[in-house]
């Protein structure tokens, strides 16, 4: 008999002892009261259930039209082993690799990495995550555990102050999404959000077991989570919520807008509430930003990653994301909170680097030379304010690029994306000594400069004798072997040389 | 839609058929079918003038009856289940009250379910035409897997009608409701088109679906009207009604108002061309012959097979046959599923369009997709139901002219069966479809989908099992949690992606031209590529031939290139059952073991025949090296003691053949008493000790092997423990076999009765088999087999024993016996 199938049945043949696990909790909580405010040593499911929160199941009514008996079939069917008890219990996909070598059924307890030993490396100082006040909320038709903390501004999360997220103006918030929504962008007013979810594919089953939510003020960061504690709680805890985020002029996120903004709303909708409040209000979303300065630079534009390489955050013993729904199921099912806690620091850190990050951003934006060390980065900065209408600091941060060597690909593309906006501008003077210095770095490797001056001159300048010099010099170059044209290219080189020739000699 | 141009031909070619002396005497039944004129009524009152105005620009001046009778039905809010013979313009059905009511209130919502992604692809594209033209502001989408994600929101928000497949509703739709709530509120209209395919476990998983839906439907304060649309099937209404779990109103075949002109239906059994084999002319070549004067004359001709391999021989004969006459260039089509969308719809339109003047299809054409009415049906091979049969000929007949059906028998007991016995086509009443939507393993399946979709209350009913029982159940399993009356979903996964509603692996194969710039010239799904685009295979598609030079299973492509070749290629394949849990045993009184239990199936393709063009030679064979289709299932079996069958004198083969036999009628029998369908349940030969396999050999014939690789196969092994397999042929199973095994007895003696009572000679599909599974020995066999397990004789008489004759039987009776054994 397989281990699983030793599982199953020794979970499935002692619901009792399922059930004596559950009860103590209650009653600790009818003795505690209210809530504690020592986070780190008490479980939050001890501290503070009150009895009347735990409502007793009324005697449910069978309609009459149904069959009995039909839970000792299941469970014959389901102790008789074979693939067909897997069907019974089977279900899809889960996050975790490890599920699916045991067949994907879903009972025992998750095993989580316990922490490792203590090794503080000097590069990477570990950044700690908040002390969280826990406190129950609600009454006895629902309730959540509020969990806060307040963080002063100047505070460091990484090399970041916290309060420096303040500095996220309108401006800055419209240049990083391209998001015209934001223009009433206020850091004040806008709430900082991240979801620990149970499933990954969104839809109804799908909780939001913790809406951590961070706002920014003068006096500092303050952060609080709702942690559901069990799916029937789930109304009274987005009711709890609906204040904070009425009150948000904005919304800030990291992949919320296609993942948690989707999940949050569902699960508006679910409690027969108006999802409105989540996607209306304007919503930036940290990561697009993120990715297009970074693309090129880092290895991934993960959360994870841009800690590490630009906020300055190292995580010690932080609980995978992937870990983080066993965890909460686990509470609910045994009221062991161990792991519980780890998924709240890890959203709590997650949260504080979201406000860093967007802090981190608007700088790049704001003063990219200053914010941004690597070459790549800088030039994806000065494109993004190209494409946004920042002409003038555009040209800025690209022309200081472009006066280094010609020769580095980095400096190569951002001549060419900088000629590129003078051309749209009609700014011919400024490009054709770019395409220029781009024709003497690459030769007729890239014929870009050439065409782009070429057609600069004889249309728009009206040099005609000189835009066909250029022609000729471009042809003579490839007639060396000195680069390369597909067929269509060089056809149009050499009509264009024909109709110059023509001009030049009419 | 134009009119294709009418011939005055048809009875010219049809008098040379019935007198030729060649022809004629193949003809063994002839009759004509009345036609009936149209039955119209006006269109009621209550319709918008706007849909009324641009059904009249389009031609559409009246209804016809049934269509007048449906509309008013849901018109009242009724749930509508008509019956619609091929082309009596059913869409109207649903199109008129669904269009209706958008106009009324733009805010209105429906789906329209097609059974196949394919089919829900076909008809957005027409019906998208239709409202084109009739200029109204309504707009339609298809919503399945190849829909983009960002065009996603937009049907979600704006789509009146939503075209789309049980699947997706299941696995996409349902489990993300929040988000399709602007249709889940608004939704007024479900239609379920070809009702009929929702048969068996598939239709079981369907009901599971659609009382979901119907929960949802609860949930955002809508009640939608359901139109579901049939084929001809024995109980439509009583279909309806368990698919849909609440009374419809029937709109009959006898409501038909749409007219038919006479029809002469002709079956035709191929000359016999070796007398002391009995064998007769292949069925291919007689339809070509039968076709290509109907076909030169320029008479609009649909050709009938029975694989899309048949299609592509039987396409590529006629536009060889006829490639001289210019006037048919290009104008003869082959159709069949795993053509590319585009070559799909331009076959569709050259047929309405007139065209093309002949296509050669599989049944791919017998579903509603509208390519106007032809003048002659060619059936090469009974398609397996008398439901099919029917709708196929209904693709031939026109309101004002005389149509064709002619049907051509194959080398195969049932067709052979089924020609000699015509009465069988017109008085045996059609299939019943069967669904258990109580089968347990279906309702909790579907219960898990719904526990996620929406907490349960204990008020609440799912199905007709205690729900408070299931639910504390899913509650032990660590699946639900409970507060109150009230359960939650408390799982990380996704109960919908473990549930299939069938047994088909979704992948894909893709067939990709290495002589074309690696162009993908079509597709095939995983369980068929094994047979069809193995190593070695021809694989035709409109009919030029491509050869298949590698398989690659693992990246689901196969890479062919075009060959000049004159023959094509059949896999063959058999199926391996091992043993590899014992839940329930028990010896039986009469003899023999029963049994059930979880096995491995092996579906292993061994190697191919190739066969000639035209004379339909086998001149040669080749080799297969393909990894295993592998399952772990549930199945019954009943293992026969070897001892009294080797003193009865019965060698290994003629034990294989007459338990086959006696497994297919138990098999048929426990479909029916299970509400499932045939394909539900599979049926294989093994030993429970796996030390021997029945299977195919080298050159397709059948062995049985020791498991001991150094055995010499032969048809001499005496087998220790023969065993019959009934499994449900889908992984993981539904608990069918169970049952079986619980029905063993009863399904033995019915077999028993079935068998003996059968008017075959040597064995049909109606009682020992389907075609070419069993040797034409079987049936005494496997009457001697049955009279033993039932106890009538102590011990099997041996091969030299004949059955008697059977009893001549009531027709009446008859049609029942056989009515039951097909369903």
């Amino acid at each position: 008999m397989s281990r699983l199938r030793e599982r199953l049945r020794r979970q499935l043949g002692e619901p009792s002892e399922l059930g004596q696990q559950r009860e103590p909790a209650r009653e600790a909580g009818a003795q505690s009261g209210g809530g504690g405010t020592d986070g780190e040593s008490r479980d939050p499911r001890d501290s503070g259930v009150p009895g009347s929160l735990a409502a007793e199941p009324s005697e449910p009514r069978a309609t009459p039209q149904q069959r009995d008996g039909v839970g000792d079939r299941l469970r014959a069917m389901w102790s008789r082993g074979g693939s067909g008890r897997q069907s019974i219990v089977r279900s899809g996909r889960r996050r975790q690799a490890s599920s699916a070598a045991d067949g994907g059924a879903s009972l025992g307890t998750p095993r989580f990495r316990p922490p490792g030993p203590r090794r503080v490396d000097p590069a990477r100082p570990p950044t700690h995550p908040p002390v969280l006040e826990r406190e129950l909320r609600g009454d006895a038709g629902g309730a959540w555990f509020h969990c806060t903390a307040r963080l002063c501004a100047d505070q460091r999360h990484g090399t970041y102050a916290l309060g420096r997220a303040l500095e996220v103006d309108a401006a800055a918030a419209v240049l990083l999404s391209g998001d015209p929504a934001l223009v009433g962008f206020d850091p004040r007013r806008a709430v900082f959000f991240d979801l620990e979810t149970t499933g990954l594919m969104g839809g109804g089953g799908n909780l939001a077991f913790i809406v951590g939510v961070a706002t920014v003020s003068d006096d500092g960061v303050d952060l609080t989570q709702y942690v559901l504690r069990e799916p029937g709680d789930e109304a009274a805890l987005l009711e709890g919520l609906l204040p904070t985020l009425e009150a948000a002029t904005a919304l800030v996120s990291f992949n919320g807008k296609s993942f948690d903004r989707h999940v949050l709303a569902d699960r508006f909708v679910m409690n027969r509430m108006d999802p409105s409040v989540v996607l209306d209000t304007p919503h930036l979303d940290l990561i697009h930003p993120a990715r297009r300065l970074y693309r090129s630079t880092l290895s991934s534009c993960g959360l994870g990653r841009l800690e590490e390489a630009r906020l300055g955050v190292f995580r010690e013993h932080d609980l995978p994301g992937s870990e983080a729904p066993a965890a909460w199921f686990a509470w609910l099912r045994t009221g062991d909170a161990s792991a519980i806690r780890r998924v709240q620091d890890h959203n709590a850190l997650d949260l504080l680097s979201l406000v860093t990050l967007s802090a981190h951003l608007a700088r790049c934006v704001r003063a990219p030379g200053a914010a941004l060390a690597d070459p790549a980065a800088l030039a994806q900065a000065g494109r993004l304010l190209l494409e946004r209408g920042e002409g003038e600091r555009g040209e800025e941060v690209l022309g200081m690029l472009a006066r280094g060597d010609a020769g580095d690909p980095v400096v190569y593309g951002a001549m060419h994306h900088l000629a590129e906006h003078y051309r749209r501008e009609g700014r011919y003077a400024d490009a054709l000594p770019l395409w220029e210095r781009m024709r003497t770095a690459a030769g007729a490797n890239d014929l870009y400069p050439w065409r782009a001056a070429a057609i600069a001159l004889e249309h728009r300048v009206g040099r005609q004798g000189d835009a066909l010099s250029l022609v000729e010099s471009a042809l003579d170059a490839l007639a060396r072997g000195e680069g390369f044209a597909g067929r269509d290219e060089l056809a149009a080189l050499l009509a264009r040389r024909e109709r110059l020739r023509r001009k030049v000699s009419a | 839609m134009p009119e294709i141009p009418r011939h005055r031909g048809i009875r010219k070619v049809l008098d040379n058929l019935l007198e030729h002396p060649r022809t004629g005497p193949c003809v063994t039944h002839h009759v004509t079918i009345e036609g009936t004129a149209a039955r119209y009524e006006e269109f009621p009152d209550w319709i918008h003038p706007t849909l009324r105005g641009a059904l009249e620009n389009t031609g559409v001046k009246q209804l016809y009856r049934h269509q007048r009778l449906a509309v008013d039905a849901v018109r009242r809010g009724e749930d509508l289940c008509v019956v619609t013979p091929t082309a009596s313009g059913k869409t109207l059905c649903y199109n008129l009250p669904v269009l209706q009511r958008i106009l009324e209130d733009p805010e209105t919502r429906a789906f329209y379910l097609f059974p196949t992604k394919a089919l829900s692809q076909d008809q957005v594209s027409g019906l998208q035409a239709v409202i084109d033209s009739l200029g109204l502001p309504v707009r339609t989408y298809t919503y399945d897997g190849d829909t983009p994600a960002d065009a996603r929101t937009a049907i979600r928000t704006r789509g009146h009608v939503v075209v789309t497949n049980p699947d997706m509703l299941h696995a996409g739709i349902l489990p993300n409701h929040p988000r399709w709530r602007k249709v889940l509120q608004d939704l007024q209209y479900v239609v379920i088109d070809e009702m009929h395919t929702y048969r068996g476990v598939f239709g079981s998983h369907v009901a599971g679906v659609l009382r979901r839906l119907l929960r949802l439907c609860e949930f955002y304060g809508s009640r939608p009207t359901f139109i579901c649309c049939s084929a001809t099937i024995a109980n439509p209404a009583e279909h309806a009604e368990r698919l849909l779990g609440r009374p419809v109103t029937l709109v009959d075949k006898s409501e038909n108002g749409a007219p038919s002109g006479p029809k002469e239906v002709i079956l035709y059994n191929p000359p016999v061309i070796n007398a002391e084999l009995g064998i007769r002319s292949g069925v291919l070549s007689q339809a070509r012959r039968i076709a290509v004067p109907f076909v030169e004359q320029g008479i609009a001709t649909i050709c009938f097979t029975g694989s899309r391999l048949h299609t592509e021989v039987l396409s590529r004969y006629l536009k060889e046959q006829l490639a001289k006459k210019p006037k048919l260039q290009g104008r003869i089509a082959s159709y069949r599923g795993g053509y590319l969308p585009g070559m799909r719809r331009a076959v569709e339109q050259g047929l309405r369009s007139g065209d093309v003047t002949c296509v050669v299809s599989t049944n791919a054409l017998e579903l509603g997709i509208d390519i106007g009415r032809l003048d002659v049906a060619i059936l090469a091979g009974y398609p397996g139901s008398v439901a099919s049969l029917w709708q196929q000929a209904g693709r031939a007949g026109r309101s004002a002219t005389r149509s064709v059906v002619i049907l051509i028998a194959r080398n195969s007991p049932l067709d052979q069966f089924v020609i000699n016995n015509p009465e069988f086509l017109f008085e045996a009443s059609p299939e019943h479809a069967r669904i258990d939507p109580d089968n347990l393993m279906v309702l909790v399946s579907h219960l898990k989908c719904s526990l996620y979709e929406l907490p349960f209350r204990a008020d609440e009913s799912f199905g007709n099992e205690n729900l408070v029982e299931m639910l504390e159940f899913l509650e032990e399993a660590g699946l639900a949690h409970r507060r109150g009356d009230t359960w939650h979903w408390s799982d990380e996964s996704y109960p919908a992606d473990g549930v299939s509603l069938r047994s088909a692996d979704p992948e894909n194969v893709v067939i990709i031209d290495k002589t074309a710039n690696d162009r993908v010239i079509a597709e095939t799904d995983r369980m068929s590529a094994q047979t069809i685009v193995h190593e070695g295979a021809i694989y035709m598609v409109e009919s030029r031939p491509y050869q298949v030079d590698r398989l690659d299973w693992e990246q689901c492509k196969a890479y062919v290139r075009r060959v000049k070749v004159d023959h094509y290629t059949t896999a063959q394949s058999y199926s391996r059952v091992r043993v590899l849990e014992r839940f329930e045993e028990e010896e039986r009184e009469q003899g023999g073991i029963k049994a059930h239990g979880e096995v491995h199936v092996a579906r292993k393709t061994v190697g191919y025949k190739k066969i000639k063009l035209y004379t339909a030679e086998n001149v040669g064979y080749g080799d297969v090296h393909l990894p295993d289709v592998e399952m772990h299932t549930m199945s019954f079996w009943l293992t026969l003691p070897g001892e009294p069958l080797r003193l009865a004198g019965y060698r290994g083969l003629d034990v294989v053949d007459g338990l086959l036999g006696l497994g297919s009628a138990m098999r048929s029998l426990a479909a029916l008493h299970l509400m499932c369908d045939t394909r539900d349940l599979g049926l294989a030969l093994a030993d429970p000790e796996d030390q021997w396999v029945a299977g195919l050999g080298r050159g397709g014939q059948r062995t049985v092997q020791r498991t001991n690789e150094d055995a010499e196969p032969g048809d001499a092994l005496e087998l220790e423990r023969p065993t019959v397999f009934i499994y449900d042929n889908l992984p993981g199973g539904v608990g069918l076999a169970e049952k079986a095994y619980a029905l063993c007895d009863d399904l033995l003696e019915q077999a028993r009765r079935l068998i003996i009572g059968c008017h075959c000679e040597g064995g049909c599909p109606s009682c020992v088999g389907p075609i070419g599974a069993v040797e034409s020995g079987a049936r005494a066999v496997a009457i001697d087999l049955a009279n033993w397990l039932t106890g009538r004789i102590p011990r099997p008489r041996g091969p030299q024993w004949e059955p008697e004759a059977p009893p001549p039987l009531h027709p009446e009776e008859r049609a029942e016996a056989q009515a039951g054994a097909r369903a």
